[in-house]
């Protein structure tokens, strides 16, 4: 793959860019989907693709393309040199960092026991499909992935590099009665810490513990975002605190550094380096060298994430998040606190238990008002116990309320990233317990 | 990559033992170009091609894909697919099939009248940059600092073979713009976006008429910050503007009526339905409901004439005078239910499976107008358009908050609203509905679903309609 890098930086410099930067990603993906008990599908993908971009003339231009012969990328270096002639001029541009650079070893980013499942796969599905009956469930469904990643940059610089990487996901929801489901998830870099048999109990005990229905009316409740609920809360972030997202509007962040934005109790670290993160990555797409950002601290927001053109605009330093146009985030950590789970619960007078949410949706993202469905498992605790499941429930509510309502994070953080497109970043969480949120039920 | 490779893929696949197996070669280009704030962020451009194989083994499903243009990297890909589909076969307690389809010869290739490469790049940034200009125009004690807009251009070419004798090769254009609006006044904000998409050349442009539309929303934007008043609670009736009435079908309707969602396989992504296999014939909601689902409309964003699995297209109706009519289908489900699919199955890239997903989902209209909708109102809301949405994974509890959205009282609309919510589950919806106007519109959007997940382009559209007497709180 290194020669199709140096061949694009050769071509595009020839060709007049005044600088250039290349990706190229090969990913071998084993990926089974399951439901009713059964596999649904065993999908293999091997592809690799070549991110190019150029600069010429303060012009930004990019494309990726998924064609790597010699002539589909000098035509395509041709259309991006031919298009910085007929756009204007990016209003922060800013030219790729110098290198070379020395880049931190990530240890336990690959695993040649994932790169080397293939059909073993099957294997570790039935096994969770199998503990989510044992433990009572009456019918699983989910996907597990096993994915293997290789990245080799090069700049015009004098940046090259390159990683490698595996991640192993898997996602489970499991049913009984009907339509009461629970859900268990578990995913890393690495065998360590998977477990499959684990996110099929995981699984079943939630959909169990909402199988008997209470009665609750909507309003106000004291809330315990379990883990997969407080991620899909906590990776927003990835987008609020994205100097390119604030930019254009789509972020409650807007204008709030050095302010108040959540309960003194957060902080919320961006971290390429987190062990076991599934985004782990030792250097951003422009080449520098990757490290922790503290987005927010003791509730304090302190800075957006930036690559060179956002960080030009904000008058301020690359947060090393480059996105070649615009930056990401890597791993989301929200720092845990003291208590565990169940002392969380126990303390908890009257509320509610959410176990995971979904279809989040902005009324207005500058002012944080949103509302998400509710899914796999939504539980009424009354003097710390676990009454039963509530069925019908809309939350509704603002993000910073939310964060402002922080009053407790347990102990024992985990990773979650799976379900589509509702947890994109990976995030690490504890549970967090909010002093009350709303909710909202349809006529 | 042409039809010759696909059929010898299919070909080499079913010497290894595979029962059935399909090709579909893909090529997607895109040219996007980006204006934020003003200013142009980035030109893009975007080239996936690859090949993907399916396999019946065993009972069992594969899917592989590449991107790889070598023979022998395709064969491993389908070696590896038929030997993982062998594997999985043991944990089949009923086998997959697949339903038994005329085989067909077809080829649909559309031309723009005005091709993407006759229109110079400046002249599309500066179309975008003159719609900033435009919505800058509008401001006045109300700002609108933050003004997203895109500019796409797509290309897709398709050649499809299957084991059963399908061929098939199509070369569909779009052309989409999309923007995103916040205005801001006081401290308070107010957000609106939209998707403008069809399936043709850049002539499209000029008919669409994009500088009205964003002048005539920022106007909306403004008048919404400084005029719109708080709304009534208690039981209201409701006259639904087409953006929102699409939506609805699309969402309340199209996605709980795709048979691999009632059929569990999409259970632990996209989710369920409310409705069962036995619910249909039964009645849904009032007579006067009608919900198309139709590929083929002419131009939509979501056209096409076969769909991934070599099924021809052809207009669906989900719902007809009120009662569950028919679902969609892909050739698995088709032959779970004992009937032939109905051509619904769609894939985004070389590199996704198809899945059954719509395509232009729309109430038919009725005989009302937008007027006499309205006269017959003694207190309501008229919800022009949504800013916020969402349904819950069964589709039976949703939720839609307006932006334009103006009182009515005593038959006439009085002044605009702030964010009133229509949050009612399916069934009330339906039963609801008393009256359907004669218009029609369409919006496009790109609707996402899978694992991995993937985006088709669709139209959602509807005339205005009205529902009774629902509580709002």
């Amino acid at each position: 793959m290194s020669h199709i890098a140096e061949l694009i930086i050769d071509e595009a410099l020839k060709c007049g860019a005044d600088e250039v930067q290349t990706k190229i990603m090969s990913r071998k993906v084993n990926q089974v989907r399951f439901s009713n008990n059964e596999i649904s599908a065993v999908l293999t993908l091997n592809e690799k693709t070549a991110q190019i971009y150029v600069a010429k003339d303060e012009r930004a231009l990019v494309a990726e393309i998924a064609n790597l012969q010699e002539n589909e990328i000098k035509s395509t270096i041709k259309s991006l040199i031919s298009m910085a002639k007929s756009i204007k001029p990016h209003e922060s541009y800013s030219p790729l960092p110098e290198g070379p650079f020395k880049y931190r070893e990530i240890p336990d980013s690959y695993d040649p026991k994932i790169a080397e499942l293939n059909e073993k796969t099957v294997e570790l599905v039935e096994e969770a499909i199998n503990a989510a009956l044992q433990e009572g469930a009456k019918r699983s469904a989910g996907t597990l992935y096993a994915m293997e990643d290789e990245i080799i940059l090069k700049t015009s610089r004098n940046v090259e590099s390159s990683h490698k990487a595996t991640s192993i996901i898997l996602y489970v929801r499991s049913f009984v009665n009907g339509e009461i489901s629970g859900q268990g998830v578990s995913c890393g870099r690495t065998l360590k810490n998977f477990n499959a048999g684990q996110a099929g109990v995981e699984a079943a005990q939630d959909a169990i513990a909402s199988s008997k229905v209470v009665k609750l009316s909507p309003g106000k409740y004291e809330t315990l975002l379990d883990y997969s609920a407080a991620a899909v809360l906590i990776s927003l972030m990835a987008q609020m605190g994205n100097a390119f997202y604030v930019d254009s509007g789509l972020s409650c962040m807007i204008g709030k550094i050095n302010e108040k934005v959540a309960s003194e109790k957060v902080t919320i670290i961006d971290n390429p380096h987190t062990p076991d993160g599934l985004n782990t990555m030792p250097f951003d797409d422009e080449g520098n060298p990757t490290k922790p950002t503290t987005l927010i601290e003791n509730g304090i927001l302190k800075t957006y994430l930036h690559n060179r053109l956002t960080a030009k605009k904000y008058k301020t330093e690359t947060t090393a998040n480059a996105g070649i146009i615009h930056p990401r985030a890597w791993n989301i950590n929200l720092m845990p606190g003291e208590p565990t789970k169940e002392e969380q619960i126990q303390e908890m007078k009257e509320g509610i238990i959410v176990k995971n949410m979904g279809y989040v949706r902005f009324t207005d993202y500058a002012a944080g008002d949103f509302s998400a469905v509710l899914r796999d498992g939504i539980l009424y605790v009354k003097n710390g116990e676990i009454k039963g499941g509530i069925k019908g429930f809309r939350l509704a509510d603002n993000y910073i309320n939310i964060l402002k309502g922080i009053q407790s994070l347990s102990r024992e953080p985990r990773q979650i990233f799976h379900w589509w497109m509702e947890t994109e970043t990976p995030t690490i969480t504890p549970t967090i317990k909010v002093t009350q949120i709303n909710y909202t039920k349809p006529t | 990559m042409d039809l010759d490779l696909a059929q010898r893929a299919v070909d080499y696949a079913l010497n290894l033992g595979a029962r059935y197996a399909e090709a579909r070669i893909q090529n997607d280009w895109e040219h996007t170009f980006i204006v934020k704030n003003g200013n142009i962020e980035a030109g893009a451009i975007t080239k996936y091609m690859g090949i993907s194989i399916r396999v019946l083994v065993s009972g069992a499903l594969g899917f592989t894909a590449t991107n790889s243009q070598e023979w022998n990297a395709i064969r491993e890909c389908i070696e590896e697919s038929v030997r993982q589909a062998k594997a999985s076969s043991k944990l089949m307690k009923k086998p997959i099939e697949f339903s038994q389809e005329k085989p067909i010869e077809k080829t649909c290739i559309i031309k723009p009248k005005k091709s993407f490469q006759s229109v110079d790049v400046s002249e599309k940034t500066e179309m975008l940059l003159d719609l900033d200009r435009i919505v800058r125009q509008q401001e006045n004690k109300v700002k609108i600092p933050m003004r997203l807009f895109f500019l796409r251009e797509l290309s897709t070419i398709k050649y499809y073979v299957n084991s059963d004798g399908t061929r098939y090769h199509s070369e569909i254009p779009r052309l989409s713009i999309y923007y995103y609006l916040t205005a801001m006044l006081n401290g308070d904000t107010e957000q609106y976006f939209q998707q403008l998409g069809e399936s043709r050349g850049y002539e499209a442009m000029k008919e669409w008429k994009p500088t009205e539309i964003v002048e005539n929303t920022s106007k909306m934007l403004v008048k919404v910050l400084t005029e719109a008043k708080p709304y009534p609670k208690g039981k209201l009736d409701f006259v639904l503007g087409p953006s929102v009435t699409g939506l609805i079908a699309h969402e309340s309707c199209g996605h709980p009526y795709e048979a691999d969602r009632i059929l569990g396989r999409e259970a632990a992504q996209a989710g369920e339905s409310f409705v069962k296999p036995e619910m249909l014939g039964s009645k849904i909601g009032s007579e006067i409901v009608t919900v198309v689902e139709d590929p083929t409309l002419p131009n939509s964003f979501g056209f096409y004439l076969v769909d991934d699995e070599g099924v021809p297209a052809r207009r669906r109706e989900l719902i007809k005078n009120g009662l569950i009519n028919e679902f969609l289908h892909n050739r698995a489900t088709a032959t779970t239910l004992n009937i032939n699919s109905n051509g619904a199955a769609r894939a985004e890239f070389y590199n996704r499976e198809p899945l059954i997903r719509m395509a232009n989902t729309y109430f038919e209209p009725g005989d009302y107008s937008l007027e006499e909708l309205i006269e017959d109102i003694k207190i309501g809301i008229y919800m022009k358009n949504y800013t916020e949405w969402n349904i819950d994974d069964r589709r039976y509890n949703m939720k839609y908050v307006g932006c334009e959205s103006y009182l009515i009282e005593g038959g006439e609309i009085k002044h605009l609203v702030r964010r009133p919510p229509l949050e009612i589950t399916t069934p009330k919806f339906y039963e609801k509905v008393d009256a359907i106007g004669d218009d029609l519109a369409f919006e496009a959007a790109i609707c996402g679903k899978g694992d991995p997940a993937q985006g088709v382009p669709v139209w959602i559209g509807g005339p205005h309609l009205r529902i009774r007497s629902v509580r709002v709180s």
